[in-house]
Protein backbone atom coordinates (compact mmCIF):
# COMPACT_ATOMS: atom_id res chain seq x y z
CA UNK A 1 0.00 0.00 0.00
CA UNK A 2 1.20 3.26 -0.77
CA UNK A 3 1.34 6.13 2.27
CA UNK A 4 1.24 9.65 1.66
CA UNK A 5 4.40 11.59 2.88
CA UNK A 6 3.73 14.36 5.32
CA UNK A 7 3.93 17.34 2.34
CA UNK A 8 0.45 15.22 1.07
CA UNK A 9 -1.05 15.81 4.45
CA UNK A 10 -0.16 19.18 5.09
CA UNK A 11 -1.47 20.32 1.72
CA UNK A 12 -5.26 18.02 2.47
CA UNK A 13 -5.22 19.90 6.01
CA UNK A 14 -5.17 22.98 4.30
CA UNK A 15 -7.34 22.13 1.59
CA UNK A 16 -4.66 22.21 -1.36
CA UNK A 17 -4.16 19.03 -2.01
CA UNK A 18 -4.99 17.55 -6.20
CA UNK A 19 -6.46 14.55 -4.91
CA UNK A 20 -8.28 15.10 -1.81
CA UNK A 21 -10.90 12.37 -2.43
CA UNK A 22 -8.04 9.39 -3.01
CA UNK A 23 -6.70 11.41 0.33
CA UNK A 24 -9.31 11.12 2.29
CA UNK A 25 -10.16 7.31 1.47
CA UNK A 26 -6.46 6.39 2.39
CA UNK A 27 -6.99 8.00 5.50
CA UNK A 28 -9.93 6.22 6.37
CA UNK A 29 -7.84 2.83 5.11
CA UNK A 30 -4.97 3.52 6.68
CA UNK A 31 -4.49 3.11 10.25
CA UNK A 32 -0.43 4.06 9.84
CA UNK A 33 -1.54 7.02 7.61
CA UNK A 34 -4.67 8.31 10.19
CA UNK A 35 -2.37 7.80 13.05
CA UNK A 36 -0.39 10.81 11.04
CA UNK A 37 -2.54 12.72 9.86
CA UNK A 38 -4.21 13.16 13.13
CA UNK A 39 -0.74 14.08 14.90
CA UNK A 40 -0.32 16.63 12.76
CA UNK A 41 -4.09 18.08 13.17
CA UNK A 42 -3.19 17.86 16.69
CA UNK A 43 0.24 19.54 16.27
CA UNK A 44 -1.40 22.34 14.12
CA UNK A 45 -4.26 22.87 16.33
CA UNK A 46 -2.28 23.39 19.03
CA UNK A 47 -0.60 26.57 16.97
CA UNK A 48 -4.32 27.82 17.40
CA UNK A 49 -3.47 28.19 21.08
CA UNK A 50 -0.62 31.11 21.20
CA UNK A 51 -3.05 33.92 22.02
CA UNK A 52 -2.79 37.67 20.83
CA UNK A 53 -2.78 39.93 23.11
CA UNK A 54 -5.89 41.87 22.91
CA UNK A 55 -6.17 45.59 21.53
CA UNK A 56 -8.50 47.98 23.08
CA UNK A 57 -11.17 49.57 21.62
CA UNK A 58 -9.41 52.77 21.36
CA UNK A 59 -6.28 51.08 19.67
CA UNK A 60 -7.02 52.23 15.68
CA UNK A 61 -7.17 55.79 17.83
CA UNK A 62 -3.76 55.15 19.39
CA UNK A 63 -2.39 54.51 16.07
CA UNK A 64 -3.35 57.25 14.47
CA UNK A 65 -2.22 59.45 16.66
CA UNK A 66 0.97 57.90 16.65
CA UNK A 67 0.76 57.74 12.48
CA UNK A 68 -0.43 60.84 11.71
CA UNK A 69 2.19 63.13 12.51
CA UNK A 70 4.55 61.16 9.67
CA UNK A 71 1.99 61.64 6.88
CA UNK A 72 1.53 65.43 7.49
CA UNK A 73 5.54 65.45 7.15
CA UNK A 74 6.95 64.72 3.43
CA UNK A 75 8.36 62.07 2.45
CA UNK A 76 12.08 61.41 3.95
CA UNK A 77 13.81 61.86 1.03
CA UNK A 78 11.53 64.59 -0.13
CA UNK A 79 12.67 67.95 1.85
CA UNK A 80 13.64 69.30 5.29
CA UNK A 81 10.32 69.21 6.30
CA UNK A 82 10.85 66.15 8.31
CA UNK A 83 10.72 67.93 11.94
CA UNK A 84 9.36 66.09 15.03
CA UNK A 85 6.40 68.55 16.22
CA UNK A 86 8.69 71.37 18.14
CA UNK A 87 6.00 72.06 20.69
CA UNK A 88 6.82 68.61 21.30
CA UNK A 89 10.26 68.67 21.60
CA UNK A 90 9.68 72.07 24.10
CA UNK A 91 7.62 69.65 26.30
CA UNK A 92 10.23 67.22 26.32
CA UNK A 93 12.97 69.81 27.54
CA UNK A 94 10.47 71.14 29.99
CA UNK A 95 9.74 67.52 31.46
CA UNK A 96 13.61 66.37 31.44
CA UNK A 97 13.91 70.09 33.77
CA UNK A 98 11.56 69.23 35.83
CA UNK A 99 12.48 65.88 36.38
CA UNK A 100 16.00 66.47 36.53
CA UNK A 101 15.63 69.47 38.98
CA UNK A 102 13.40 67.32 41.15
CA UNK A 103 16.00 63.85 41.15
CA UNK A 104 18.80 66.90 41.99
CA UNK A 105 16.62 68.02 44.83
CA UNK A 106 16.86 71.72 43.55
CA UNK A 107 12.55 72.75 44.18
CA UNK A 108 13.15 76.73 43.79
CA UNK A 109 9.67 77.02 45.21
CA UNK A 110 10.20 77.55 48.85
CA UNK A 111 13.02 78.66 50.92
CA UNK A 112 14.00 75.23 53.01
CA UNK A 113 12.74 72.02 50.63
CA UNK A 114 11.91 69.10 52.21
CA UNK A 115 14.74 66.12 51.61
CA UNK A 116 13.06 64.02 48.47
CA UNK A 117 12.77 60.02 49.52
CA UNK A 118 15.51 58.05 47.33
CA UNK A 119 13.28 55.82 46.53
CA UNK A 120 10.99 58.21 45.09
CA UNK A 121 13.81 59.80 43.30
CA UNK A 122 15.13 56.45 41.93
CA UNK A 123 11.53 56.10 40.52
CA UNK A 124 10.79 59.45 39.01
CA UNK A 125 14.40 58.67 37.42
CA UNK A 126 13.01 55.52 35.75
CA UNK A 127 9.97 56.52 34.50
CA UNK A 128 11.52 59.82 33.04
CA UNK A 129 14.52 57.29 31.22
CA UNK A 130 11.91 54.51 30.22
CA UNK A 131 9.95 57.84 28.47
CA UNK A 132 13.31 59.16 27.00
CA UNK A 133 14.01 55.41 26.08
CA UNK A 134 11.13 55.30 24.21
CA UNK A 135 11.53 58.22 22.39
CA UNK A 136 15.19 57.76 21.03
CA UNK A 137 13.61 54.39 20.24
CA UNK A 138 11.08 55.62 17.77
CA UNK A 139 13.98 57.71 16.54
CA UNK A 140 16.29 55.02 15.85
CA UNK A 141 13.43 53.12 14.01
CA UNK A 142 12.55 55.79 11.69
CA UNK A 143 16.31 56.04 10.51
CA UNK A 144 16.48 52.11 10.60
CA UNK A 145 13.58 52.04 8.16
CA UNK A 146 14.54 55.42 6.31
CA UNK A 147 14.86 54.34 2.54
CA UNK A 148 15.68 56.74 -0.77
CA UNK A 149 16.81 56.16 -4.33
CA UNK A 150 19.10 58.91 -3.55
CA UNK A 151 19.46 59.66 0.22
CA UNK A 152 17.45 60.88 2.53
CA UNK A 153 17.22 64.43 4.07
CA UNK A 154 17.86 63.74 7.96
CA UNK A 155 17.47 67.43 8.77
CA UNK A 156 14.40 66.67 11.15
CA UNK A 157 16.18 63.62 13.01
CA UNK A 158 18.96 66.21 14.06
CA UNK A 159 16.78 68.28 15.34
CA UNK A 160 14.97 65.80 17.24
CA UNK A 161 18.38 63.80 18.20
CA UNK A 162 20.17 67.16 19.72
CA UNK A 163 17.52 67.43 21.99
CA UNK A 164 17.41 63.86 22.86
CA UNK A 165 21.27 63.80 23.06
CA UNK A 166 21.38 66.95 25.61
CA UNK A 167 18.75 65.24 27.78
CA UNK A 168 20.40 61.76 27.29
CA UNK A 169 23.64 63.29 28.88
CA UNK A 170 21.54 64.51 31.94
CA UNK A 171 20.07 61.19 32.41
CA UNK A 172 22.96 59.42 32.04
CA UNK A 173 24.74 61.05 34.84
CA UNK A 174 21.78 60.76 36.76
CA UNK A 175 21.36 56.94 36.44
CA UNK A 176 25.32 56.77 37.12
CA UNK A 177 25.21 58.64 40.27
CA UNK A 178 21.89 56.84 41.14
CA UNK A 179 24.18 53.35 40.46
CA UNK A 180 22.29 52.31 37.67
CA UNK A 181 24.84 51.07 35.77
CA UNK A 182 23.15 49.32 33.22
CA UNK A 183 20.84 52.03 32.38
CA UNK A 184 23.99 54.50 32.32
CA UNK A 185 25.83 51.96 29.83
CA UNK A 186 22.96 51.75 27.48
CA UNK A 187 22.21 55.72 27.50
CA UNK A 188 25.94 56.21 26.87
CA UNK A 189 26.01 54.25 23.73
CA UNK A 190 22.78 55.70 22.83
CA UNK A 191 24.58 59.01 23.32
CA UNK A 192 27.11 58.09 20.81
CA UNK A 193 24.59 57.18 18.58
CA UNK A 194 22.09 60.26 19.33
CA UNK A 195 25.62 62.58 18.33
CA UNK A 196 26.44 61.51 15.37
CA UNK A 197 23.23 62.17 13.93
CA UNK A 198 23.41 65.38 15.75
CA UNK A 199 26.20 66.22 14.28
CA UNK A 200 26.16 64.69 10.98
CA UNK A 201 25.42 66.02 7.61
CA UNK A 202 21.84 66.92 7.47
CA UNK A 203 21.72 64.79 4.15
CA UNK A 204 22.57 61.08 3.96
CA UNK A 205 23.55 59.68 0.61
CA UNK A 206 22.62 55.99 0.41
CA UNK A 207 25.45 54.51 1.38
CA UNK A 208 25.92 56.77 4.62
CA UNK A 209 22.89 55.70 5.75
CA UNK A 210 23.36 52.18 5.11
CA UNK A 211 26.16 53.15 7.54
CA UNK A 212 24.43 54.51 9.87
CA UNK A 213 21.85 51.65 9.97
CA UNK A 214 24.20 48.76 10.48
CA UNK A 215 25.74 50.96 13.19
CA UNK A 216 22.77 51.20 14.80
CA UNK A 217 21.73 47.27 13.98
CA UNK A 218 24.89 45.70 14.72
CA UNK A 219 24.75 46.95 18.51
CA UNK A 220 21.21 45.42 19.02
CA UNK A 221 20.47 48.64 20.12
CA UNK A 222 16.98 49.19 19.19
CA UNK A 223 16.24 45.80 20.83
CA UNK A 224 18.45 46.82 23.72
CA UNK A 225 16.57 50.20 24.63
CA UNK A 226 13.38 48.52 24.35
CA UNK A 227 14.71 45.52 27.04
CA UNK A 228 15.75 48.29 29.35
CA UNK A 229 12.76 50.67 29.26
CA UNK A 230 10.68 48.02 30.02
CA UNK A 231 12.57 47.10 32.99
CA UNK A 232 12.19 50.67 34.61
CA UNK A 233 8.67 50.74 33.60
CA UNK A 234 8.76 47.19 35.54
CA UNK A 235 10.70 48.91 38.28
CA UNK A 236 9.43 51.86 38.53
CA UNK A 237 5.80 50.50 39.33
CA UNK A 238 4.31 51.06 35.92
CA UNK A 239 2.91 47.93 34.23
CA UNK A 240 5.08 46.63 31.53
CA UNK A 241 3.12 46.63 27.92
CA UNK A 242 2.35 43.25 27.68
CA UNK A 243 0.50 43.34 31.22
CA UNK A 244 -1.00 46.50 30.11
CA UNK A 245 -2.44 44.90 27.75
CA UNK A 246 -4.02 41.64 29.41
CA UNK A 247 -5.37 43.81 32.16
CA UNK A 248 -9.27 43.78 31.73
CA UNK A 249 -9.34 43.26 28.36
CA UNK A 250 -8.54 38.81 28.79
CA UNK A 251 -6.78 36.76 25.74
CA UNK A 252 -8.10 36.45 22.64
CA UNK A 253 -7.09 32.48 20.34
CA UNK B 1 -14.19 45.23 2.22
CA UNK B 2 -16.81 46.85 3.57
CA UNK B 3 -18.47 49.78 2.34
CA UNK B 4 -15.87 52.08 4.53
CA UNK B 5 -12.95 51.04 3.75
CA UNK B 6 -13.94 51.58 0.35
CA UNK B 7 -15.02 54.56 0.82
CA UNK B 8 -11.38 55.49 3.01
CA UNK B 9 -9.47 53.77 0.65
CA UNK B 10 -10.98 56.04 -2.68
CA UNK B 11 -10.25 59.04 -0.30
CA UNK B 12 -6.79 58.03 0.88
CA UNK B 13 -5.88 57.56 -2.97
CA UNK B 14 -6.55 61.21 -3.57
CA UNK B 15 -4.47 62.30 -0.20
CA UNK B 16 -7.10 62.77 1.89
CA UNK B 17 -5.91 62.11 5.29
CA UNK B 18 -9.10 61.43 6.82
CA UNK B 19 -10.07 58.90 4.65
CA UNK B 20 -6.62 57.46 5.46
CA UNK B 21 -7.45 57.58 9.27
CA UNK B 22 -10.44 55.49 8.42
CA UNK B 23 -8.71 52.96 6.53
CA UNK B 24 -6.19 52.57 10.15
CA UNK B 25 -9.72 52.44 11.65
CA UNK B 26 -11.30 49.69 10.24
CA UNK B 27 -7.55 47.54 9.86
CA UNK B 28 -5.70 48.21 12.96
CA UNK B 29 -6.87 45.69 14.72
CA UNK B 30 -6.62 42.61 11.65
CA UNK B 31 -3.23 44.37 11.23
CA UNK B 32 -2.13 44.09 14.96
CA UNK B 33 -3.29 40.33 15.08
CA UNK B 34 -1.42 39.54 11.94
CA UNK B 35 1.44 41.45 13.02
CA UNK B 36 1.99 39.76 16.12
CA UNK B 37 1.65 36.05 15.10
CA UNK B 38 4.51 36.72 12.72
CA UNK B 39 6.50 38.37 15.17
CA UNK B 40 5.85 37.36 18.14
CA UNK B 41 6.01 40.19 20.29
CA UNK B 42 3.48 43.40 20.96
CA UNK B 43 6.54 45.56 20.48
CA UNK B 44 7.21 44.46 17.49
CA UNK B 45 3.94 44.25 16.18
CA UNK B 46 2.94 47.83 16.85
CA UNK B 47 6.03 48.68 14.59
CA UNK B 48 4.73 46.59 12.49
CA UNK B 49 1.20 48.00 12.13
CA UNK B 50 3.31 51.43 12.20
CA UNK B 51 5.42 51.17 9.11
CA UNK B 52 2.97 48.99 7.48
CA UNK B 53 0.37 51.81 7.48
CA UNK B 54 3.18 54.32 6.78
CA UNK B 55 4.32 52.71 3.56
CA UNK B 56 0.60 51.84 2.90
CA UNK B 57 0.23 55.82 2.85
CA UNK B 58 3.42 56.52 0.81
CA UNK B 59 2.97 54.01 -2.21
CA UNK B 60 -0.67 54.50 -2.90
CA UNK B 61 0.80 55.34 -6.63
CA UNK B 62 1.83 51.41 -7.00
CA UNK B 63 -1.77 50.98 -5.36
CA UNK B 64 -3.88 49.40 -8.32
CA UNK B 65 -7.72 48.47 -7.13
CA UNK B 66 -9.04 48.58 -3.66
CA UNK B 67 -9.48 44.74 -3.95
CA UNK B 68 -6.07 44.77 -3.86
CA UNK B 69 -5.60 46.06 -0.62
CA UNK B 70 -6.29 43.16 1.73
CA UNK B 71 -2.84 41.09 -0.41
CA UNK B 72 -1.52 44.90 -0.65
CA UNK B 73 -1.69 45.46 3.60
CA UNK B 74 -0.57 41.40 3.93
CA UNK B 75 3.07 41.93 1.70
CA UNK B 76 3.59 45.22 2.83
CA UNK B 77 3.62 43.97 6.74
CA UNK B 78 5.22 40.48 5.60
CA UNK B 79 8.11 42.00 4.17
CA UNK B 80 8.54 44.33 7.05
CA UNK B 81 8.02 41.58 9.66
CA UNK B 82 10.35 39.37 7.77
CA UNK B 83 13.13 42.19 7.81
CA UNK B 84 12.22 42.74 11.34
CA UNK B 85 12.78 39.43 12.28
CA UNK B 86 15.69 39.04 10.77
CA UNK B 87 17.14 42.37 12.27
CA UNK B 88 15.88 40.47 15.92
CA UNK B 89 17.95 37.52 14.81
CA UNK B 90 20.76 39.02 14.17
CA UNK B 91 20.74 40.89 17.25
CA UNK B 92 20.08 37.65 19.51
CA UNK B 93 23.47 36.43 18.07
CA UNK B 94 25.03 39.31 18.97
CA UNK B 95 24.45 39.57 22.32
CA UNK B 96 21.32 36.78 22.83
CA UNK B 97 22.50 35.63 26.45
CA UNK B 98 22.78 39.41 28.20
CA UNK B 99 19.17 39.69 26.42
CA UNK B 100 17.57 37.09 27.66
CA UNK B 101 18.39 37.73 31.19
CA UNK B 102 16.80 41.11 31.53
CA UNK B 103 14.33 40.69 28.79
CA UNK B 104 10.87 41.34 30.64
CA UNK B 105 8.50 40.30 28.24
CA UNK B 106 9.78 36.50 28.26
CA UNK B 107 7.05 36.94 31.82
CA UNK B 108 8.93 36.51 34.82
CA UNK B 109 6.13 36.56 36.92
CA UNK B 110 4.28 33.33 37.97
CA UNK B 111 1.60 32.17 35.60
CA UNK B 112 -1.34 29.81 37.39
CA UNK B 113 -1.86 28.83 33.78
CA UNK B 114 1.81 27.55 33.22
CA UNK B 115 1.09 24.44 35.90
CA UNK B 116 -1.61 23.43 33.21
CA UNK B 117 -0.68 21.43 30.18
CA UNK B 118 -2.62 23.66 27.91
CA UNK B 119 0.03 26.47 29.03
CA UNK B 120 3.10 23.87 28.37
CA UNK B 121 1.54 23.50 24.65
CA UNK B 122 1.54 26.86 24.50
CA UNK B 123 4.28 27.90 25.43
CA UNK B 124 5.84 25.01 23.54
CA UNK B 125 4.30 26.82 20.14
CA UNK B 126 5.82 30.27 20.91
CA UNK B 127 9.50 28.46 21.44
CA UNK B 128 9.32 26.76 18.08
CA UNK B 129 7.76 29.71 16.29
CA UNK B 130 10.51 31.63 17.31
CA UNK B 131 13.07 29.41 15.94
CA UNK B 132 11.50 29.13 12.50
CA UNK B 133 13.09 30.88 10.07
CA UNK B 134 11.63 34.64 9.33
CA UNK B 135 10.31 33.08 5.88
CA UNK B 136 9.04 29.93 7.25
CA UNK B 137 7.05 32.34 10.34
CA UNK B 138 5.67 34.23 7.71
CA UNK B 139 4.53 31.94 5.25
CA UNK B 140 3.08 30.16 8.36
CA UNK B 141 1.28 32.80 9.76
CA UNK B 142 -0.12 33.55 6.50
CA UNK B 143 -1.32 29.93 5.57
CA UNK B 144 -2.12 28.61 9.01
CA UNK B 145 -3.96 31.84 10.84
CA UNK B 146 -4.60 34.22 7.64
CA UNK B 147 -5.87 31.36 5.48
CA UNK B 148 -4.60 32.51 2.20
CA UNK B 149 -4.12 29.80 0.26
CA UNK B 150 -0.38 28.84 -1.27
CA UNK B 151 -0.65 31.05 -4.96
CA UNK B 152 -1.85 34.04 -2.60
CA UNK B 153 1.26 33.52 -0.34
CA UNK B 154 3.74 33.11 -2.75
CA UNK B 155 2.46 36.45 -4.38
CA UNK B 156 2.57 38.35 -1.02
CA UNK B 157 6.05 37.12 -0.33
CA UNK B 158 7.30 37.29 -4.02
CA UNK B 159 8.24 33.39 -4.06
CA UNK B 160 7.38 31.13 -6.26
CA UNK B 161 4.57 28.47 -5.29
CA UNK B 162 7.33 25.64 -5.11
CA UNK B 163 8.98 28.01 -2.63
CA UNK B 164 6.38 29.03 -0.48
CA UNK B 165 5.23 25.50 -0.14
CA UNK B 166 8.94 24.17 1.27
CA UNK B 167 8.62 27.27 3.67
CA UNK B 168 5.37 25.65 4.87
CA UNK B 169 6.18 22.56 5.19
CA UNK B 170 9.43 23.21 6.67
CA UNK B 171 8.16 25.51 9.83
CA UNK B 172 4.94 22.60 10.08
CA UNK B 173 7.69 20.32 9.69
CA UNK B 174 9.67 21.80 12.81
CA UNK B 175 5.91 22.41 15.08
CA UNK B 176 5.72 18.58 14.59
CA UNK B 177 8.88 17.45 15.64
CA UNK B 178 8.78 19.47 18.71
CA UNK B 179 5.57 19.46 19.52
CA UNK B 180 4.25 15.80 19.12
CA UNK B 181 5.57 14.73 22.66
CA UNK B 182 3.36 17.18 24.04
CA UNK B 183 0.60 16.51 21.48
CA UNK B 184 0.53 12.87 21.26
CA UNK B 185 -1.99 10.02 20.43
CA UNK B 186 -2.79 9.99 24.19
CA UNK B 187 -4.37 14.02 23.57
Amino acid sequence: MKHYREEDLILHHYGESDSPDAIAHHLAECDRCGREYGQLVRVLSAADSVSVPRRNADYAAEVWTRLEPRLARRPLWDAGEWLRLPRLALAGAAVASLVLAFLIGRWSGGPAPQPIPEEARERVLLIAVSEHLERSRRLLVELVNADGPAGVDVTAQQSSARDLAAHNRLYRQTASRAGRDEIADLLEELERVLQEVANGPSRLAFTELAGLQRRIESRGLVMRIRTIKEQARSDSGQPALRDRSRRGAGLEL
Amino acid sequence: MGTAGTMALDQSRDGKVEGFRMLVAEHSQKMFRLAYRMTGNEQDAEDVVQETFFRVYRQFGRFETREHLSSWLHRIASNYAIDLLRRRERWKKADLDQIEQVDPLRGTEPDPDRSTWSAEVRAAVEKEMDRLTPRERVAFTLRHHEGLSIREIGEVMGLRESATKNHIFRAVHKMRAALAPLVGESR
